[in-house]
């Protein structure tokens, strides 16, 4: 038994108690509490004190704990109830080690693509699956070497530049892109593809698109709200930022000329890229937070380069293992924007509850 | 026991919104009402069972505006009637072996 003996304190105990997913919580909160302001507003109506209304009302509807075991738990509650758990071990783990944060991610894209030979049916051979191991051990040593600061980001650090260095913060963000552009560009003459290059030119445009929109110009106004213009870079900041996307780009370049060093140089490019992707992730995440449209589809914004590259190859004709890709590209989805989801579901339900928990301690 | 008890709930919410959608309290205080306050159900319990029956296809829920708030209000669907029906059928009959067994005329 909860002991409750107000409308708020019943809601709060039975809040705690429901499993449910926040869009069904929502409405079976909103539902019960009509239902006891009716019953309440009848009594009183009827000629009883408010006070002791609410209080008979609250012992004839029963013990919030079995009316909420009676209306739960739905399948998508317990999942999100379960995740909860894990990731509020993971996240008093995280400011310790904040590389752990680079570790999903980079989990999830060297997982895509050493299950997807498995998922499309194809062979997996054993060097391919053995390389992925290797770049997801290599990201998560080399993790601990990026810039690390609370709340850090990639964009972030390219951000505090702006304040003192706007021509350098400038060309801290676009680097990664041009440098992109430029591999790719070698790469295509090196192999006299011209139509090749002027295929992939949309790609590079397209993500560049992409983090002017939602990275660049519009958080301008939150950048300086969160204070992040004022924090200064420190040189690993400098180092990493400069230093990351450079080497990542270089060897991408240098795969795409070929060679017999051509697949070390892969791996090296994935982790390095998987560092500065999970890095910079971080920071649009923390940005899409304050997005004034629907947590879907704001998160689905991170995923918005991945989808346009993936269209552009397929529509270009450049994807090489078409039935690895759309695999990939899956479990990628399946491992990374799950838990985003199960995340949001997470601050939903406490936001619920702490609402309850306020309107309570003000009664 | 508790399945009868369980389908006679049912069959007496379906029943409440027959005619016209009503929200949770209506359902409850027009059971009230129609029966001379005999049928009083457990506040606690006629939700999970409005719950139920709309996930199974039976009732189905729409937020409106009734009186100027906002209510979940719950409408019978064809399925709903359906079973409505069924479960009519099958309680006149054990009410008629009932009477029948007391020795009473219906």
């Amino acid at each position: 038994m909860s002991g409750a003996t107000s409308m708020a304190s019943w809601l709060v105990a039975f809040d705690s108690a429901l499993v449910a997913h926040p869009d069904r919580r929502e409405r079976i909160l909103a539902e019960t509490e009509d239902h006891l302001r009716d019953s309440v507003a009848a009594r009183t109506t009827a000629g009883g004190d408010p006070e002791s209304a609410e209080r008979q009302v609250v012992a004839a509807f029963g013990d919030p704990e079995e009316t909420a075991a009676e209306l739960g738990p739905d399948v998508l509650g317990s999942v999100q109830a379960r995740w909860a758990r894990a990731a509020g071990r993971f996240d008093r783990w995280r400011p310790r080690h904040p590389w752990l944060g680079a570790v999903p991610t980079a989990a999830a894209l060297m997982a895509a693509p050493t299950l997807a030979p498995l998922a499309s049916g194809g062979p997996a051979s054993l060097f391919t699956v053995l390389s992925f191991v290797f770049v997801w051990l290599a990201v998560g040593v080399a993790a601990r070497a990026v810039p690390v600061q609370p709340g850090s980001g990639f964009w972030s650090q390219a951000t505090t530049w702006r304040a003192d260095r706007p021509v350098a913060a400038g060309w801290a963000m676009a680097g990664p892109f041009v440098g992109i552009a430029s591999a790719y560009a070698i790469a295509a003459v090196a192999h006299g593809h011209g139509l090749a290059l002027a295929r992939g030119l949309p790609v590079v445009l397209m993500m560049s698109g992409f983090f002017v929109a939602v990275v660049v110009v519009p958080p301008r106004r939150w950048h300086r709200a969160a204070g992040f213009l004022a924090r200064p870079p420190t040189m690993r900041a400098v180092v990493g930022i400069v230093v990351v996307p450079t080497v990542a780009t270089a060897c991408v370049g240098l795969v795409m000329i070929g060679g017999r060093l051509a697949l070390p140089l892969l791996a090296v490019a994935a982790a390095f890229g998987t560092i500065a992707w999970a890095v910079a992730l971080g920071r649009v995440d923390r940005l899409r937070r304050r997005l004034p449209v629907n947590p879907a589809v704001a998160a689905s914004l991170r995923w918005a380069p991945l989808v346009a590259v993936a269209i552009v190859l397929a529509a270009s004709g450049g994807l090489p293992r078409p039935s690895w890709f759309v695999p990939t590209l899956v479990i990628f989805g399946a491992i990374r924007v799950l838990p985003v989801t199960l995340r949001n579901a997470e601050a939903r339900r406490r936001s619920i509850a702490s609402e309850l928990r306020a309107r309570s301690s003000a009664t | 026991m508790a399945d009868s008890l369980r389908a006679e709930l049912e069959m007496l919410l379906l029943a409440a919104v027959r005619r016209e959608p009503a929200h949770g309290y209506a359902i409850i205080e027009e059971m009230r009402r129609r029966s001379d306050a005999v049928v009083d159900l457990p506040e606690s319990s006629v939700y999970p069972a409005l719950h139920r029956l709309e996930r199974d296809g039976l009732l189905a829920s729409s937020w409106e505006e009734v009186g100027g708030r906002r209510r979940r209000v719950y409408a019978i669907t064809k399925q709903g009637r359906t079973r409505l029906g069924e479960r009519r059928m099958a309680w006149r009959r054990l009410v008629d072996g009932v009477s029948g067994v007391l020795g009473e005329a219906t």
